[in-house]
């Protein structure tokens, strides 16, 4: 359970497992909870935590390198992104990777069940079935309150696993808060202050009726906050207490700033979350790859084409080892596949070899309209049809190739978009939890 | 709805109730605390709001912390090899949604505009669940819930006719009455019916697939206001709706089929791809000189010419850059409408977007979107955990039902 000592093989202090053993024996009971962890030095911490063994990697570079070596054991990893973007594909991956390394998983559902034939194709290979059912471990949650009780007086068997994966979280907190907004009783019309934006949260006196002390309704933005922080923090203490990696899915909310709609995780953004380490929030978007021409190569920059690959997953760490990287998150790109996920260069060197073969323009067009080809062919190429100048919708064989191919994404149409960097900046002042989305 | 902590009714309905537990079960009414309250308050807050003894307040949360603990984890295999499939009825259809057919014990959305054959699916699943395992089915009944124009018996009949035909030996399991179904006039009704009647059929009336047509037309209906607090509210009637749909699959083991209409979306004007040409597109340029290159792949591919490829021609629009989490601009990638796909090509493309918003769309677990252009017909997955490779079938709609036209 516990990860062997750090690498320099110095005599170190003791790590924690030994410890809470020898404290129990020393008070003479072994189910007491271990209320203090043992000391050790910050330079022997820092080390373990660095240590390859304690954490779990996705094994793709890219991701790895933006989370910094992986999910951390003893730390709470948040994974958030908006739906189909691949959190539970991640998930799959470092799951299925840890318990190829011998690792205990405990793996939460609360919405839809553990799609298990994915994860099956790439253990069931390596491993029995007997293994696999003594490594990994299920259990379905229906309400929020139940999760709580959980971290809130772990049960002894939680403290066996090295990761425990819930997917997702959202579902939860969603419906317990959904729940709560609904009994707040209305206010009364001459209460209502019109200026306000709409929140439930208009402080209501208790009835009068009751004996119980006059309370403030708590409002629900800081009843969420509170709860939230409370659910961090006891899962930070099951995490740190047993060295257990926590890795939480999130689907992500909306958000009106400045006009617009953003997505944002639904944990909320702020001071509450700062207890959790590694924050990684997933999003789709276009990628442009420059296709060389076969041809001359004093006119390459005309004829070089884009391709554009159409929504490649990508996940950008906006928080990382605790520091935070919103202003200038690092990007990875990643493939979701039939057991997780994989990288993207295979992927792409064959969508530009198929292009590469493909015929140069030819040389007998004036300049301005070859000009206005590379444009054209920049914008739009038609991903299996002849290329450049057609444009229209692309033959039905071209669609259904989809299918024969290795592509996870539908490259049937192909634009040019930008990639951008997620700049935090413009984030309003006002947070509501409102699908601008639907104001038509 | 609820009121303080009958919401725990609803969480642990074998809560064991004793004198202690009743007595402070009516004081945390009165103060209008929640479970979710209880767990995370202090003791001494609770005791504060409750007035009652921190004592008593302990021995409460013991037995309730008992109660609402999750049974021991489950080994993985036994867990899901209970999890059942619905077929559709047709290979190519069940291949595109994942393999074997519609997932139960979530719920799943299909999406498209008007008469593109969203009801005929959904009757299409209700006569093929009550099919025996070898076909595809499950054995159970359905229910079919309509918001709209009612059941159409006649086609049901006649689809009932033709699966009879296909599967002979299935005659006896395959019955109209097997299809239950229920017609709601308003929101009201559509949320008593969810709320109340649907669970008791459920469990009393072996029921495998429940399929809502459509869970939107009442909710715009009646919140037709634009105001904030009609969306707010709207938006929390259906999370609600959502949980008891999800928990009656999770605890029943049965799929749920929702319809789901859409709307236009109006692009922003910088939303179109004109004004992206050129724009930065490769991860590098974007990270700071220190930032790890990992991150781009194409690096290798490109070599020398990466800058000279790409600078000629979109140099001038390096400077636009959109947020990467705008909402509409990410929500071309899970509504099934790639809404910027429209202008440039010429033709005018639909801008369309599933209606509900993104709180409907967080509540599904996959969403299926059915498209029709002229007499081609368009059917595809847009996100669920059990497809990866997002297939676009073409499909007909034929007297015995759908089917998967395959193209050579």
């Amino acid at each position: 359970m516990m990860p062997s000592t750090s690498s320099s093989g110095s005599a170190e202090t003791s790590h924690s497992s030994a410890s809470p053993v020898a404290k129990s024996t020393l008070n003479n009971s072994v189910s007491e909870p271990v209320h203090r962890l043992p000391s050790q030095s910050l330079s022997s911490y820092l080390k373990r935590l660095d240590a390859v063994e304690s954490k779990f990697s996705t094994h793709l570079p890219s991701l790895d390198m933006i989370m910094r070596g992986g999910v951390t054991r003893g730390k709470i990893t948040e994974v958030s992104g908006p739906p189909g973007s691949g959190k539970t594909s991640i998930a799959l991956q470092i799951a299925s990777l840890a318990v190829l390394s011998k690792a205990k998983v405990l793996w939460i559902d609360t919405a839809s069940k553990i799609p298990a034939s994915r994860l099956l194709q790439r253990l069931l290979t390596s491993i029995s079935r007997d293994d696999l059912n003594d490594r990994v471990s299920h259990l379905q949650l229906t309400s929020f309150a139940s999760l709580l009780a959980l971290f809130v007086r772990p049960p002894a068997y939680l403290s066996s696993y090295a990761l425990i994966v819930i997917d997702d979280l959202s579902t939860l907190t969603a419906a317990a808060f959904a729940a709560v907004v609904s009994h707040v009783p209305q206010p009364a019309p001459q209460q209502q202050q019109f200026d306000r934006v709409f929140s439930p949260d208009v402080p209501q006196q208790a009835p009068a009726s009751d004996t119980s002390k006059r309370h403030k309704q708590e409002d629900t933005t800081t009843k969420r906050i509170r709860v939230i922080t409370e659910l961090v923090a006891r899962m930070t203490q099951v995490a740190e207490r047993s060295d257990t990696a926590i890795l939480i899915l999130t689907k992500m909310v909306s958000r009106i700033g400045g006009g617009d709609a953003r997505m944002v995780s639904s944990l909320g953004e702020g001071q509450h979350l700062a207890g959790l380490w590694t924050r990684l929030f997933l999003f789709r978007n276009d990628v442009a790859l420059a296709v060389p021409c076969s041809g001359s190569t004093q006119q390459r920059s005309r004829d070089a084409r884009t391709v554009i690959v159409r929504g490649v997953p990508h996940a950008c760490a906006v928080k990382c080892a605790g520091v935070n990287y919103e202003n200038a998150p690092s990007v990875g790109v990643f493939r979701i596949v039939e057991d997780g996920i994989t990288e993207t260069r295979e992927w792409f060197d064959e969508v530009i070899a198929r292009f590469t073969s493909q015929d140069a323009a030819p040389q007998s067009e004036s300049t301005e309209l070859q000009e206005e080809n590379a444009k054209k062919r920049s914008i739009f190429v038609d991903s299996f049809g002849p290329c450049p100048n057609e444009h229209d919708e692309p033959s039905p064989d071209a669609v259904k190739s989809t299918a024969a191919t290795d592509d996870s994404d539908r490259p049937s149409q192909k634009k040019l978009k930008p990639m951008v960097v997620y700049d935090s900046e413009e984030l309003g002042d006002e947070d509501f939890e409102i699908d601008e989305n639907d104001l038509l | 709805m609820y009121t303080g902590m009958t919401d725990l009714s609803h969480i642990c309905p074998s809560f064991s109730h004793n004198e202690l537990t009743n007595s402070i079960l009516s004081s945390t009414d009165a103060a209008n605390l929640t479970t979710t309250d209880l767990l995370t308050l202090s003791l001494d807050a609770l005791a504060k709001r409750t007035g009652r003894s921190v004592v008593d307040l302990r021995r409460f949360l013991d037995i309730l912390m008992r109660e609402l603990m999750p049974p021991t984890p489950t080994p993985l295999l036994e867990a899901t090899d209970r999890q059942q499939f619905i077929s559709t009825g047709d290979e190519l259809l069940d291949n595109v949604l994942g393999g074997r057919g519609l997932a139960t014990g979530c719920i799943t959305e299909f999406v498209g505009a008007s008469s593109v054959g969203k009801s005929h699916i959904l009757m299409q699943l209700c006569l093929t669940v009550q099919l025996s395992l070898i076909h595809g089915g499950i054995r159970r009944k359905a229910v079919y819930i309509s918001t709209e124009s009612g059941l159409e018996t006649r086609r049901l009949n006649q689809l009932l006719f033709h699966l009879r035909k296909r599967y002979p030996d299935e005659v006896s399991n395959l019955k109209s009455e097997n299809v239950l179904c229920i017609t709601c006039g308003d929101l009201e009704v559509q949320e008593h019916v969810i709320r109340y009647q649907l669970p008791f059929l459920v469990r009393t009336q072996n029921i495998g697939l429940i399929a809502l047509d459509s869970i939107a037309s009442h909710y715009r209906a009646e919140h037709g206001e634009l105001g904030r607090t009609s969306l707010y509210q709207r938006g929390n009637e259906l999370i609600q709706c959502a949980e008891i749909l999800r928990n009656l699959a999770t605890e029943c083991g049965c799929a749920i089929a929702v319809a789901n209409q859409i709307r236009d979306q109006f692009a922003k004007k910088n939303m179109t791809v004109e004004n992206h040409v050129g724009a930065a597109t490769l991860i590098s340029s974007q990270l700071s000189q220190d930032e790890t290159r990992i991150a781009n792949p194409f690096e290798e591919v490109f070599g020398d010419d990466a800058d000279v490829s790409l600078s000629t021609d979109f140099q001038d629009s390096r400077e636009f850059e959109i947020d990467i989490f705008d909402l509409d601009y990410q929500s071309r990638f899970f509504s099934g409408w790639d809404c910027l796909v429209a202008e440039s090509s010429g033709e005018i493309h639909e801008l369309k977007v599933p209606a509900l918003g993104l709180i409907w769309a967080n509540c599904v677990s996959q969403r299926v979107v059915l498209k029709r252009k002229v007499s081609k017909r368009t059917i595809e997955v847009v996100f669920s955990p059990y497809v990866t490779c997002g297939q676009v079938l073409d499909y007909e709609i034929r007297a015995e039902g759908f089917r998967g036209v395959e193209f050579e």
